[in-house]
């Protein structure tokens, strides 16, 4: 098939569109070049004609074709983009070092950093980010196939690329919906949304939804134990995953934030912070990071790791405190003032740690409500309130 | 039913609902009202031990005599405490906000406010609880033949509403479990929504106590459990999509807590409530053709039909 390029501009984005979209197939390296030319910018077009190369055995064009791709992804902001076609780029020849730092000191310097997603990919160290680009596989899925199915184990993590899918809430949902007679519609999840739970990263988790694909989609996913060893070998990816669910300014957000579900962010670990005061003035004051493994409205136990930075007397019984939940809330950390209760070591697999608990002094109303709302339900509650939250009563608006 | 019920005694309505400023007190009046109104002897109480101020929204600045004086002995009985409102069928027992050790009863006192509500000469006793959901909040509650959780169409509201359910069903639990220490254990970790032995429901507990301690104690915890059933009123609604909110901790509590919670109804959002307490206009007057007070009476006559 020729396509005649002697058209005006309406009709060569018309074409362009439908190159992008999958319903015109163009089959002919010259006649992409042409399309090219036309738009020697546009880092989709450019990835198609990557893509073309490929399949033609091309593999010196192709590779080019690639890291231009790559290069306009990170012009355009599309960072994860970027990456999955550096990633195609290097399956036909791995790359030297140079080439590896090369890529990496660009994506740190020119990625973008506006969104939560944006940053997870663009502030990582170089070892962190050939560690996982070496475990991302990618996905293709035509228009109809099921990704996810309700209650079904999920323990891979998906990041879409491009194409666009359908998240439909559980038949509980849906049904209670029809009993109000409201008619439920599927949530659109495009480029940079996350499928799956990531959180709690070391145990299985079901799906809360179906996803199926509206038409050809492009995914790339991290089976979640690989990433869990990942993030234990790197702690600076397991950070960056939590800011993933950190609320933001919506205006400054791309759809990365709006589709990581509320509720998921209770599945997420509670970091603590905790700072004990001097004794009597004398010696100096003790900082301590560790994570909430059992909070309360009346307390907290933390787990405070293997390494832990003052003596078994220095956190004793008694002791006050002073502590800082990150809840991943809008509004803010909570503060808080407690004692510790008790303290001990605990055997776990491969690593003892020390768990210490502490009961909480009187908190300020805001505190109160904000710990209990964290504290109103597991992750499966959260998810089916939000669910039927957006479908039930959400105005159409927000 | 509650635990405490004698054929004479007064039905206790308590209003709760975990957030403050959704309409508890709001609610505890219009029902207070609406049964005056017909002719059964109704007290309202502001329960509300740590911030009462049930009184200010009936339009009395001062009260006279306040819970408290009941509970330091200056009166023997809860009647005499009572005040006459403007209401015909109506009277009042005033919280005592100034007071701060009643915002914590201990024991004894909150088992003599207890003992002494069952004993008021009235058809219906209306338990305005304060924010939160503190043992104290919860043991009032689940004393109640109408246990009624306010909710408004906002996701944090809905959010403490079902919390607040949620952990008046542990409190209950725990209650009952209080003497035996493996069986309280198991509850505590229940109670944990994040615990690691993978108890998500209360279902889950059940079935772990079934296997693991005692299966005719699951089917007395069951039971426990299944005897409260609560209410949830959604107070300013102002849209269609609003007069869902109740629907939702219904589903949810049915899937996770094993309960049904019955979606009273909801209180259509009422702009001459918002006139009148900022004139500070008592809420008992409201006009009989307003909204939330057409929205009330509705249901308190679903109630006391089902009665």
């Amino acid at each position: 098939m020729k396509i005649s390029m002697n058209l005006n501009d309406e009709h060569q984005y018309s074409i362009m569109q439908r190159v992008l979209e999958g319903t015109l197939a163009v089959d002919s390296v010259e006649e992409f070049k042409e399309i090219l030319n036309i738009y020697p910018e546009d880092p989709q077009l450019q990835r198609k004609y990557a893509d073309l190369l490929l399949a033609k055995s091309l593999l010196d064009e192709a590779q080019g074709a690639f890291h231009k791709a790559s290069m306009l992804f990170i012009d355009q902001e599309m960072n994860l983009q970027a990456i999955v076609a550096k990633i195609l780029q290097w399956s036909i020849r791995k790359p030297d070092h140079d080439e590896g730092q090369h890529f990496h000191k660009r994506l740190s310097q020119k990625g973008a950093q506006r969104t939560p997603l944006q940053r997870f990919w663009s502030h990582m160290t170089y070892g962190e980010l050939v560690t996982l680009m070496l475990r991302l596989v990618r996905v293709k899925l035509s228009t109809g196939q099921k990704l996810a199915c309700v209650d079904e184990p999920a323990n891979d993590i998906y990041f879409v690329v491009s194409g666009t899918l359908a998240e439909t809430i559980s038949s509980d949902c849906q049904y209670e919906a029809s009993k109000a007679g409201l008619e439920t519609e599927p949530m659109l999840l495009g480029p940079n949304d996350i499928i799956g739970n990531i959180f709690p990263l070391d145990k299985p988790t079901a799906s809360y939804t179906d996803v199926v694909a509206v038409n050809d989609v492009e995914l790339v996913k991290i089976a979640k134990p690989v990433l869990y060893d990942a993030c234990r070998k790197y702690p600076n990816i397991e950070t960056l995953l939590r800011n993933i669910y950190k609320p933001e300014n919506i205006d400054k957000c791309d759809r990365a934030w709006q589709t990581v579900r509320r509720s998921v962010r209770f599945g997420v670990p509670t970091k603590v912070e905790i700072s004990l005061p001097s004794e009597g003035g004398g010696g100096s004051q003790i900082f301590l990071t560790g994570i909430a493994v059992d909070l309360s409205l009346g307390g907290v136990c933390v787990d405070l790791g293997a390494m832990v930075q003052a003596s078994a007397e220095e956190i004793g019984k008694g002791r006050p405190v002073q502590l800082t939940l990150d809840l991943l809330n809008e509004v803010a950390t909570v503060n808080l003032t407690g004692k510790i209760v008790w303290q001990r070591h605990q055997d776990k697999e491969d690593e003892a740690s020390m768990l210490i608990g502490i009961r909480f002094d009187s908190m300020d109303a805001t505190d109160r409500e904000l710990l209990t709302e964290y504290c109103s339900g597991s992750v499966g509650e959260q998810n089916l309130l939000w669910s039927l939250w957006d479908s039930l009563v959400k105005p159409d608006n927000a | 039913m509650n635990d405490q019920y004698k054929p004479n005694s007064p039905k206790i309505w308590a209003i709760g609902g975990g957030k403050g400023g959704v309409g508890k007190s709001l609610v505890s009046i219009l029902i207070a009202a609406e049964l005056a109104k017909l002719n059964q002897r109704t007290i309202l109480i502001d329960a509300d031990l740590g911030g009462a101020n049930l009184h200010t929204m009936m339009g009395i600045k001062t009260p006279v005599r306040t819970l408290n004086d009941f509970v330091t002995r200056k009166y023997s009985s809860m009647e005499e405490i009572c005040i006459q409102t403007a209401v015909n069928n109506l009277r009042l027992i005033c919280g005592a906000s100034e007071i701060l050790s009643l915002a914590n009863p201990q024991y004894a006192q909150k088992h003599k406010i207890v003992q002494n509500l069952t004993q008021l000469p009235a058809d219906h006793v209306i338990l305005d609880l304060g924010a939160g959901t503190s043992y104290n909040v919860l043991d009032f509650f689940l004393i109640a033949d109408y246990p009624i959780v306010v909710v408004t169409p906002q996701p944090i509201s809905i959010q403490n509403a079902y919390g607040f359910i949620r952990n008046a069903i542990y409190r209950k639990l725990s209650r009952k479990a209080s003497q035996q220490s493996t069986l309280n254990r198991l509850v505590k970790t229940a109670m944990d929504p994040k615990n690691e032995h993978q108890l998500r429901t209360i279902q889950d507990l059940f079935k772990s106590v079934d296997q693991t301690y005692n299966p005719k104690v699951a089917r007395q915890l069951h039971h426990a459990v299944q005897s409260i059933r609560p209410w949830v009123v959604t107070n300013n609604a102002k849209d269609k999509r609003d007069h869902n909110a109740g629907r939702i901790i219904a589903l949810v509590a049915e899937k996770y807590l094993a309960i049904r919670v019955e979606n009273l109804g909801s209180i259509d959002y009422d702009p001459q409530i918002d006139n009148m307490l900022s004139k500070m206009k008592p809420l008992c007057t409201l006009s009989p053709d307003s909204p939330a007070r057409r929205d009330t009476g509705r249901m308190v006559y679903r109630l006391l039909r089902r009665d």
